[in-house]
């Protein structure tokens, strides 16, 4: 750039980058821009308006099916933060004597080969237990790992308090290291906020949720301006465009499509090991110890499970890994006083999938059951409940 | 306001409308506003601040200009450099400095701490105070008239596009600009457009995708990761920041494009440079050459320069009467004040200690290098000078010096070489990104020339590029995430 005083001559360098554009194409280029950005709106309406893709379905196979459960048409078996309040907010009304929590990840919503009427384990716990005074109430996510249920689990008890909380342990779920941002909402209450702010583990959970940050991170007030003119701005494209929806719609089906070519150029199917990973899987391991400190401080009875796995084919674990993590889980849960209980063969191989059902290499599902299983799951739970609450 | 958000979108577009219409003192009445309300959308208390800087330093170079007494020039020049690196001390440095005084008097057994207060970091204050004084220090020299219409030099320090994050500007690269705007082409709009659609596709696709991998990696316990960990993490962080800020500068670069108003490039494709010399004059290209003229050579007593563009050059010897010793000692002080530019911690001075001890080694093999080949000196010197590169970003992304130390030692341990500790993605996606940074880097000069031809079918495949890009942005664009650079 040429320097030039401020009486105005207007001599200039072009930079090395740059390209001395020609007087004649001048429309041509602007409307090649403009033209493209207008295709991309339409693309975007076109491709994806009036959709509503379950994308967590997508995740759990092709012949799975989740199903949030129902007692008398009210709901007890909810996702996330995002819409705890559906369960929380009637189950306070009724304000039962006791009550059970049961965290889980897809498979305590996923049934293989639904048929109408079947029903997840949870429900079929809330079958029993219901008429008896007894609350049960679900939270469930795909993929959902040790630190997301300490993230929730501290979310909940902020809202009330239980007596039993069943929590599944699932070695492939280890592997999982972020925090999706509807259980991450669940740290912005404060109060959730510094609990997990007194823990090693809950401070790395806070880490991940916060931005990059070095040693200069801005402290910026809560809420700015811009905060709130952005968030009018695309609520009122929601209402006009379902703008939001729109994007979610289009932001999934990218990322489905970005995994199934990276599944075929590298040959990933169910049955592909997994390994561990040790940062996450310690991680895990901190939160999971942190959700029995916790409940025993609040006296909550805590019934761990080894979450049922299919036997009738190899798992795609390492066996030394698999039962390192079992002994791990096991002396955990003795130091802090839960229960643990061993499920892993209690559904049998042709309760996990059938001929018809998907049952080929790239359909095996190592996670979730059919119905059938399910009624294994609530009343394997049921016994010990039934121990604990006589 | 942040440029990755409709709001900014909307601004801008409300602001661009009106700066063609208006004449010039309204046109220059509205950049102004329009500067204030685009800070006033983080805190419109720290609008003073800016006013400040700015009043200082009319007001400075006026003095200097009017007078012809060395004491009284002198006087002027330090009253601004005390007014503004003052302030930018007090709200940068004032908790690094409580907190190494308070370790000092721990050690010498005696109470020193600082009073405790709230300081709040004004966002682009190191920013918008560089270019200030550079003007007080041009007008001192003589580089530069001063300007001595208020209005005009507040827009100078003040243009929303920069006001931020850079690029950090010389008066005379933009005044002259701001002053008399060009006849208006349709070719200011679309090359603008372009620029700014690039930089959000750099920012919420490329960075923030990006910025999950590395997150999730720093937050892990340090002793879970691997020599190979480091390594990718290091790249992924350096993708992050390059495509976070290069973003920055693209949109930045693209909102003055479409005022007519030109700035000089802040990068050039820096993760293809073959030494860290080559570096330094592609990456943060306006900061680097800042220091240059206005630390760094003045330090060596070379001659300075006065335009925002060449770089962080080393002086081949300063002049005649130097020795290396303090040549090398002028390295280390100025890349490690640039290092506590970027933030105010000792992580950040051994980033700045890092890259000049890069320097220097290369500087000292330069007669070895010279007797290789031009083939193995391009080749091998990228090949190790981006790994080097891309590892002095470990302590820009930790929280200390300490973990800086700890990763970097990993390296250094056979055993950490033999397993991998992260997602399989995370090695994958920095490959990945990696391949179309250096594909892109070919292609760009055959682009370019195609682009001159301004064929029809160059034309179209455009269209296909930019309806992509467009798509992307629109459905990524959520200003959830800040840009890095707004926390130096």
């Amino acid at each position: 750039m040429q320097q030039q005083d401020h009486n105005g001559s207007n001599e200039q360098n072009g930079i090395d980058s740059e390209v001395i554009l020609s007087a004649d194409g001048e429309f041509l280029r602007f409307a090649t821009v403009v033209v493209a950005i207008f295709t991309a709106v339409i693309i975007l309406f076109a491709f994806w308006s009036g959709k509503d893709t379950k994308f967590e379905e997508l995740a759990l196979g092709e012949f799975t099916s989740s199903v949030y459960g129902k007692y008398n048409n009210e709901q007890i078996h909810c996702r996330d933060v995002t819409d705890a309040d559906d369960c929380l907010e009637p189950a306070a009304a009724r304000s039962l004597s006791k009550s059970i929590l049961w965290l889980g990840n897809s498979q305590l919503h996923g049934i293989n080969n639904a048929k109408l009427g079947d029903q997840p384990a949870s429900t079929l716990l809330a079958n029993k237990w219901r008429p008896r005074g007894v609350e049960v109430l679900a939270f469930s996510q795909p993929n959902a790992s040790l630190r997301e249920h300490y993230v929730l689990f501290e979310y909940l008890l902020s809202r009330q308090n239980f007596d039993i909380l069943l929590l599944p342990v699932v070695f492939d779920d280890t592997r999982e290291g972020a925090i999706r941002s509807e259980i991450a909402l669940g740290a912005e209450d404060d109060m959730v906020h510094s609990q997990l702010s007194s823990t090693v583990a809950g401070r790395s959970i806070i880490k991940i949720i916060g931005s990059s940050a070095g040693p200069n991170r801005q402290q910026i007030p809560e809420k700015t301006l811009q905060d709130e003119s952005e968030s009018w701005i695309i609520s009122q494209l929601e209402i006009c465009c379902g703008w939001k929806t729109l994007r979610q719609e289009a932001a999934g089906s990218i990322k489905r499509n970005i995994y199934y070519t990276r599944n075929s150029i590298f040959d990933i199917n169910p049955t592909t090991q997994r390994r561990r990973l040790p940062a996450t899987y310690q991680s895990n391991l901190a939160a999971f110890e942190e959700i029995l400190q916790r409940a025993w401080d609040n006296g909550i009875h805590v019934v761990v499970y080894i979450a049922p796995l299919r036997t009738d084919v190899a798992p795609p674990y390492d066996p030394a890994e698999y039962i390192e993590f079992k002994r791990s889980i096991s002396e955990i849960v003795t130091q802090k006083g839960a229960q643990l209980l061993d499920l892993e063969k209690l559904v049998p191989g042709q309760q996990w999938g059938s001929e018809g059902t998907g049952d080929t290499k790239e359909g095996l599902d190592f996670m979730h059951f059919q119905h059938a299983g399910h009624i294994l799951l609530s009343q394997a739970i049921n016994n010990v409940i039934e121990e604990k609450l006589r | 306001m942040i440029f990755n958000s409709f709001v900014y979108l909307i601004f801008l577009g409300f602001v661009v409308s009106l700066y063609w219409w208006l004449p010039r003192r309204a046109r220059l009445l509205l950049l102004f506003t329009a500067s204030i309300v685009f800070y006033s959308f983080w805190r419109f208390d720290f609008v003073i601040l800016l006013l400040i800087s700015v009043t200082v330093d009319y007001v400075a170079a006026i003095v200097i200009d009017r007078n012809s007494s060395t004491l009284f020039r002198r006087l002027a020049l330090i009253t601004s450099l005390s007014i503004n690196l003052g302030l930018l001390a007090f709200f940068k440095y004032y908790y690094f400095l409580a907190e190494n005084v308070a370790g000092l008097g721990h050690v010498l057994g005696i109470d020193l701490s600082l009073p405790t207060l709230s300081v709040l970091l004004p966002i682009g204050i190191s920013f918008y105070t560089f270019q200030s004084i550079s003007y007080t220090i041009d007008v001192y020299r003589g580089f530069t008239k001063p300007c001595r219409e208020y209005l005009l030099f507040a827009n100078y320090v003040m243009y929303f596009p920069q006001l931020i994050a850079g690029p950090i500007l010389r008066a005379n690269e933009v005044i002259w600009q701001l002053a008399n705007r060009p006849v208006f082409k349709l070719d200011h709009i679309s090359l603008g457009l372009r620029r700014i659609l690039i930089g959000l596709f750099l920012k919420v696709v490329l960075a923030d995708s990006i910025s999950q991998w590395v997150d999730e990696g720093f937050a892990a316990p340090l002793a879970s990761l691997s020599a190979i960990d480091v390594m990718t993490l290091s790249y992924l962080f350096g993708f992050q920041i390059y495509f976070d800020f290069a973003a920055y500068s693209h949109i930045a670069l693209g909102s003055a494009q479409l005022m007519g108003i030109r700035f000089p490039e802040n990068f050039n494709h820096p993760y293809i440079a073959k030494s860290p010399r080559d570096f330094w004059k592609r990456w943060h290209i306006s900061l680097s050459s800042w220091i240059r003229d206005y630390l760094y050579l003045p330090l060596t007593g070379a001659k300075v320069e006065d335009r925002s563009t060449g770089g962080l050059q080393v002086a081949a010897g300063g002049n005649g009467a130097l020795g290396q010793g303090r040549i090398y000692m002028a390295l280390f002080l100025t890349w490690a004040i640039m290092g506590l530019w970027h933030g105010a911690a000792w992580a950040f001075v051994l980033w700045g200690v890092w890259h000049a001890s890069l320097i220097v080694i290369y500087r000292m093999s330069s007669s070895v290098r010279k007797k290789m080949p031009l083939y193995i000196r391009n080749i091998g010197g990228w090949m190790l000078t981006i790994p080097l590169v891309m590892l002095a970003w470990i302590p820009f992304r930790s929280q200390s010096v300490g973990d800086t130390l700890t990763m970097w030692g990993y390296l250094l341990s056979p055993q950490r070489w033999f397993f991998l500790g992260m997602r399989e993605n995370t090695y994958i996606g920095a490959a990945v990104v990696m391949l179309l940074i250096l594909l892109a880097s070919s292609i760009t000069p055959l682009v370019l020339r195609w682009k001159a031809s301004s064929s029809l079918i160059y034309h179209g495949a455009e269209f296909v590029v930019l309806t992509v890009l467009s798509t992307l942005v629109l459905i990524y664009l959520r200003p959830i995430s800040q840009f890095i650079y707004f926390q130096f």
